[in-house]
């Protein structure tokens, strides 16, 4: 009930020069970018329970305090192969149509602040299959941050699942 | 105006308390219209009022379109009220519309204004103008063309100030005779226990009269930059028939002053106001201000009340209000928290002292959301609960284990509690279907009525929600197809006007929905043909149709009656669909039809979606749950029995069970595990599994009308889970119904019985569904037993043989007590030993009741009690159980009773599990082995004492009745047996012949015989020792039979 509470809730990330903040993802010798925004929390992960006769880049489903989330694995969807688990493993909760999912990736880095004007469009270099789920690139100053196109990636089952 | 940040929890407010007040207005609608002119004054006056409040908080609000349409509704029912206008079918079809229409508004508020109501707002001005008091109308013709206008006047100037009101709303209320004010009102956008919500405001102003106009200044709204404000200005203008005093009292919370104001013509002649004490008579227009405009001189008048409230010297000191004309009564208002600094920024206590109008209240409106996050957290609070148990089991600190008792009790308490707050009452779904049936059934040119029963039976909030469609589906159905048109029904001898009868009610833990109707039923010869024409069935299959598969077609897809798709029940959904959306809340549909008489379709439903009741299994090291409700049976199979009992016909696994063949899935097969073994799953191959395991587990699970075995590596306890959905990405996996979290934290899945067998294309079988339960008597003279059933927690059902039980005691708790480790309980000045079931089987404990029964049991020469809840039956029992064997350890058998799974227990063996040390002495030391025939016509004790008996190292010789056993002795002679147990009891020859037989042949007199029964009477006793018997035994007492055995065997042997 208190009027103050009703800001926006978007604005609160962004700093005031319109930069945003991404946090650092590391899958495979890829470095992805994920809007801070979009993400809820990070986590180790935790017993996974294998989902038989799931899509394949479904790594299984985890208890988020009480809640089932189904893992994806960003290593099945961008590079056909399994995450290994290991101790850098981690696994992004994010939210997408009012559903949490989590993330399955190889760890994850520190946070990268920058504005728009520093998002170059997707070099074609990249693989023309998994260019559909990058929104654009960062030229860091050692290497390329590619910024994950997070719904394109929730998303997945539209393509997949059905077959 | 309306959806600046800030203003929307108002509005939303406003939307949800619209909607509860429309919320019945269909229904009473109807009831209106059939009293016709017999009005139910209170009934229309309560239609009224909900309109009336709408309406009214509407226009604060700025939702002017919401509030024209609003405004003609209640004209028309102001009408109906003053019996001006009868209610006919025509006028409550506009007035059913309208509030269609105001209900869509309120669904999607902001864009209300934007909605074309200029149609419905004519129907309804169509039935005033058309209405008897047209005199009246006539009378005001003259001045109908004289335009109105309403004037406020400002205190200091004296100036008057024009405001844009509906013509027709100014004559009426000059017509009324009710004075005008203008009212400047200062409210909350937040509220607490000390001020006044923004809505309770409103409302509080509109029981005082008519709102003929309002104007809120949002402007500090609209700023993102500054905090917003707290609260708000609003210019109201009221007909009342109140006096400015009581108007002060009323709403002394938010009054900042009262003014002057007035209607008179546009054309400068005055009204004197009715009723008016002070300032009677006109006050001259001045001219400048009369020009203005519209919009500008309203944003004045703000203006101008704005100035007055912060300029004025009084405020600070919370009295003395600028104005002596509009002077509260004594205090401040608490106006300008949000301004003036030196002010509370939330409640000025003067506020604080004047909220005794508030009332406290029962009922309070909680998001749906946060009941879900409180159910869940409080499935984690069980979580964390079971994990301390765990833990503290271990520990054998007194108060610890009190202490995590009682947590664990007010967990199950609160997780209960919580569970009722999602219960809510199925009339809701059922009052809309008056609208429903009305409709339809004039559309149709049939006549129908609707009769409810049960609409106070409760279910889940949930299942409340998904049942609508497919109910309106059906019920649609029924009018449709079912209901035939008067003058057929006449012509069948039927009343003309059809029924369709809506009932609920509870039965065996489960909801039931019947939709009935005395319409014309489903000839299924038209269904089989419908089904051959669009090549659903073959015509070999059509001929071999039952009834009920024929009736089932119904629910197959892409099945429709109706010769062609009427836009009544065809809509693009089928029966199928509706099957479908009820399987998914764990429901079941059911169809009878009597040609000519009727139809009724039968809905069971789970409670509750949240909590179910589940078995835990295991398969391929992974842990999966199986709906209890879906299971009929539980069978094990030794190795020895699988090769008998498992076999293939072409290729697809069957399990022989009690005559019938059942087909079997292989739970690892359908979920696309690996074999456990090379050689195959199991069924195809039983002897795979004989070197690996023991046991073949297989669960009878039943969907709809189909029944299967579905084979799984173990079976594991029984567990109430949480049912919680899967993300999309998993929404589409057939064998998987949802997941839960298992006790430890881990998720489980949870398997869709009808979704396996239709992965696994497991179709229909030519079987009855037999709905016999096999607890019930054959009557076919065979012998049996009585059960005793009793129940500890409502969802597990036990039963152990009346037989063994020597007394039921009911005592209060306090009663038991505990001595060392042992609970006793003084029972005929002895200490009588008391076993928890839960202690020793997969049982929930019994409630902590203040009283409980105490089932005593006498075992071997002990005597032991279970404390139990509650008490169910006795039921007699042909005691044809499979040999399912042991589910576990204390556990003879399951089977159906009561229409519940229901556990036989072992009570010996669970005596023997808690209580090692009283039959250790029993053990044979391997001196001599003892040789028993037995006679025994039951399969189901024949097996259970056989494998007691050898067991214990004893060879059995067993016989299925007395004269099998005699020809066996004839032919053998009785060298080498030492004992002859039977039953008395059998076909063909019974214990007292055999016995009788046995003591008159000199070659077999010296064999002891013992007798087997289930409740001996003195009668048989006797009539048993006259024939040479030398003991009784009771049934399953296996204790007391392995004493007997000895002191006879011994006995035989000096003899």
């Amino acid at each position: 009930m208190n009027p103050s509470a009703m800001n926006g809730t978007g604005s609160a990330c962004r700093a005031p020069s319109g930069e945003k903040q991404h946090v650092s993802v590391r899958a495979g010798n890829l470095l992805l970018g994920i809007g801070i925004e979009r993400i809820q929390e990070i986590n180790r992960p935790s017993k996974l329970t294998i989902v038989p006769k799931s899509p394949s880049f479904v790594r299984g489903v985890m208890n988020l305090r009480g809640e089932v989330v189904t893992v994806v694995d960003l290593n099945s969807i961008l590079k056909n192969r399994k995450t290994e688990l290991t101790e850098t493993s981690r696994i992004i909760i994010l939210e997408n149509d009012g559903e949490k999912t989590g993330l399955l990736a190889d760890g994850v880095g520190e946070v990268i602040t920058f504005g728009p004007e520093r998002i170059d469009p997707v070099p074609c270099h990249l693989e023309e299959e998994d260019a559909g789920f990058f929104e654009g690139v960062v030229q860091l100053e050692e290497r390329l941050l590619v910024l994950l196109d997070v719904d394109a990636v929730l998303g997945i089952e539209e393509i997949e699942a059905g077959s | 105006m309306n959806d600046e940040l800030g203003m929307e929890e108002v509005i939303e407010e406003f939307v949800l308390e619209s909607q509860e007040h429309l919320a019945d207005i269909e229904n009473e609608l109807l009831e209106i219209e059939g009293a016709g002119a017999d009005i139910d004054q209170e009934l229309v006056n309560k239609v009224f009022r909900s309109v009336h409040s709408v309406k009214g908080a509407a226009g604060f609000l700025g939702f002017e379109t919401l509030g024209r349409l609003a405004h003609s509704m209640e004209n028309v029912l102001g009408k109906i009220r003053g019996k001006e206008l009868v209610p006919d079918p025509g006028i409550i079809d506009v007035l059913l519309e309208a509030s269609d229409i105001l209900m869509n508004m309120l669904n999607d508020v902001h864009a209300s204004n934007d909605v074309d109501v200029s149609g419905h707002i004519a129907s309804l001005q169509a039935i005033l103008d058309g209405d008897g008091s047209k005199e009246e109308g006539n009378g005001d013709a003259q001045e109908a063309h004289e335009e109105l206008r309403l004037l406020i006047r400002d205190p200091d100037s004296g100036a008057d100030t024009p405001l844009e009101v509906d013509q027709d709303r100014l004559r009426e209320t000059r017509a009324s005779g009710k004075r005008v004010r203008a009212l400047g009102l200062e409210m909350w956008t937040f509220h607490d226990e000390d001020t006044l919500s923004f809505y309770s405001g409103i409302k509080k102003v509109l029981e005082l009269g008519e709102v003929l106009y309002t104007e809120t200044d949002f402007s500090g709204f609209n700023d993102l930059e500054t905090q917003v404000p707290d609260s708000l200005k609003i210019l109201a203008v009221l007909a009342t028939e109140a006096s400015d005093e009581r108007i002060r009292e009323e709403l002394s919370d938010i009054l900042l002053d009262i003014r002057e104001a007035r209607i008179e013509s546009k054309r400068g002649s005055s009204f004197p106001e009715g009723g008016q004490s002070e300032a009677e008579g006109t006050l001259p227009a001045s001219g400048s201000e009369g020009a203005l405009e519209p919009g500008e001189t309203s944003a004045g008048a703000l203006e101008r009340m704005e100035s007055e409230s912060s300029e004025s010297p009084g405020r600070d000191s919370g009295e003395a209000p600028p104005l002596p004309a509009s002077k509260p009564p004594k205090g401040s208002l608490p106006s300008n928290a949000a301004k003036d600094p030196t002010s509370g920024p939330r409640k000025s206590p003067a506020a604080s002292s004047r909220t005794g109008g508030l009332k406290p209240q029962s009922n309070i409106r909680v998001s749906v959301e946060i009941l879900d996050q409180l159910m869940n957290l409080a499935g984690e609070l069980v979580l964390s609960r079971n994990q301390l148990l765990q833990c503290t089991d271990t520990k054998t600190d007194i108060d610890l284990k009190k202490i995590s008792a009682r947590l664990d009790q007010v967990t199950s308490d609160l997780q209960e509690s919580i569970m009722c707050t999602r219960m809510q009452q199925i009339d809701q779904v059922f009052s809309k279907f008056h609208r429903v049936v009305r409709d339809l059934s004039g559309k149709l040119g049939k006549k129908c009525r609707l009769v409810l029963h049960g609409e106070d039976v409760e279910l889940d909030k949930a299942i409340i929600e998904a049942i609508g469609d497919p109910l309106t589906h059906l019920v649609r159905n029924s009018i449709d197809h079912g209901i035939e048109l008067p003058e057929l029904r006449v012509e069948r001898g039927k009343d003309p006007t059809g029924t369709v009868t809506l009932r609920a009610y509870h039965a065996g833990g489960k909801v039931i929905i019947e939709i009935e109707d005395d319409g014309a039923g489903i000839d299924t010869d038209r269904l089989t043909a419908k089904a051959l024409e669009k090549g659903i069935l073959t015509q070999a299959q059509a001929e071999n149709l039952t009834n009920r598969e024929a009736l089932d077609l119904i629910f197959h897809p892409g099945f429709s009656t109706a010769s062609k798709v009427t836009d009544v029940s065809g809509r693009g959904v089928g029966m199928d669909v509706v099957k479908t959306n009820i399987k998914k809340l764990g429901g079941e549909i059911e169809i009878r039809t009597e040609p000519g008489a009727g139809t009724t379709l039968r809905i069971k439903l789970p409670l509750t979606l949240a909590i179910i009741a589940s078995l835990v299994v295991e398969c391929g090291s992974d842990r999966f749950v199986i709906p209890q409700e879906s299971i009929r049976e539980l069978v094990r199979l030794s190795s020895k029995e699988s090769r008998k009992r498992l076999d293939t016909i072409q290729g697809a696994a069957i399990l022989r069970l009690r005559e019938r063949i059942i087909p079997l899935i292989d739970a690892r097969r359908a979920l696309a595990y690996p074999a456990e073994s090379d050689a195959g799953p199991g069924p195809e191959t039983p002897e795979a599994e004989t070197g690996k395991k023991s046991a073949v587990n297989i669960i009878v699970v039943e969907t709809g009308s189909l029944r299967y075995g579905l084979i799984v590596d173990r079976l594991l306890e029984a567990e109430e889970i949480v049912v919680k959905p899967l993300g999309k990405h998993l929404g589409r996996i057939e064998e998987l119904a949802g997941a839960t979290i298992l006790g430890d934290g881990t998720v489980a899945l949870i398997l869709d019985i009808a979704g396996i067998a239709a992965a696994q294309h497991l179709h229909l079988q030519e079987e009855e569904r037999e709905f016999q339960e096999s607890g019930s008597t054959k009557g076919d003279g065979e012998s049996g037993d009585d059960l005793l059933l009793f129940r500890n927690d409502p969802t597990e059902q036990f039963a152990v043989p009346l037989g063994l039980v020597s007394r039921i005691d009911h005592i209060p708790r306090e009663d038991l007590k505990l001595v060392g480790q042992t609970l006793l309980f003084r029972s005929r000045g002895e200490s009588v030993p008391v076993l928890k079931l839960e202690d020793h089987i997969t049982a929930k404990p019994c409630p902590d009741s203040p009283r409980v029964y105490i089932i005593v049991f006498k075992v071997g020469d002990r005597e032991f009690g279970i404390p139990v809840h509650e008490l169910i039956d006795i039921q007699h029992s042909s005691m044809d159980f499979d040999q399912t064997l042991l589910r576990e350890p204390g556990v003879l058998s399951t089977f159906l009773a009561r229409g519940m799974n229901t556990r036989f227990l072992d009570v010996s063996g669970i005596a023997e599990i808690a209580r090692p040390w009283w039959f250790e002495s029993q053990d044979k030391d391997g001196s001599e082995t003892t040789r028993i025939l037995l006679v025994e016509d039951s399969n189901f004790f024949r097996s259970q004492l056989t494998g007691f008996l050898e067991e214990h190292g004893i060879v059995v010789q067993s016989f299925e009745d007395g004269s099998l056993a005699w020809e066996h002795l004839c032919e053998r002679g009785g060298d080498g047996i030492d004992l002859i147990i039977t039953d008395i009891e059998m076909p063909k020859m019974d214990g007292f012949e055999l016995t009788r037989r046995i003591k008159e042949d000199p070659r077999f007199s010296f064999i002891p015989v013992i007798a087997l029964t289930s409740l001996s009477s003195e009668e048989d006793k006797r009539k048993g020792r006259a024939l040479g018997l030398d003991d009784y035994n009771i049934k399953l007492d296996k204790q007391g039979l392995l004493l007997s055995i000895e002191a006879h065997r011994l006995k035989g042997v000096e003899a």
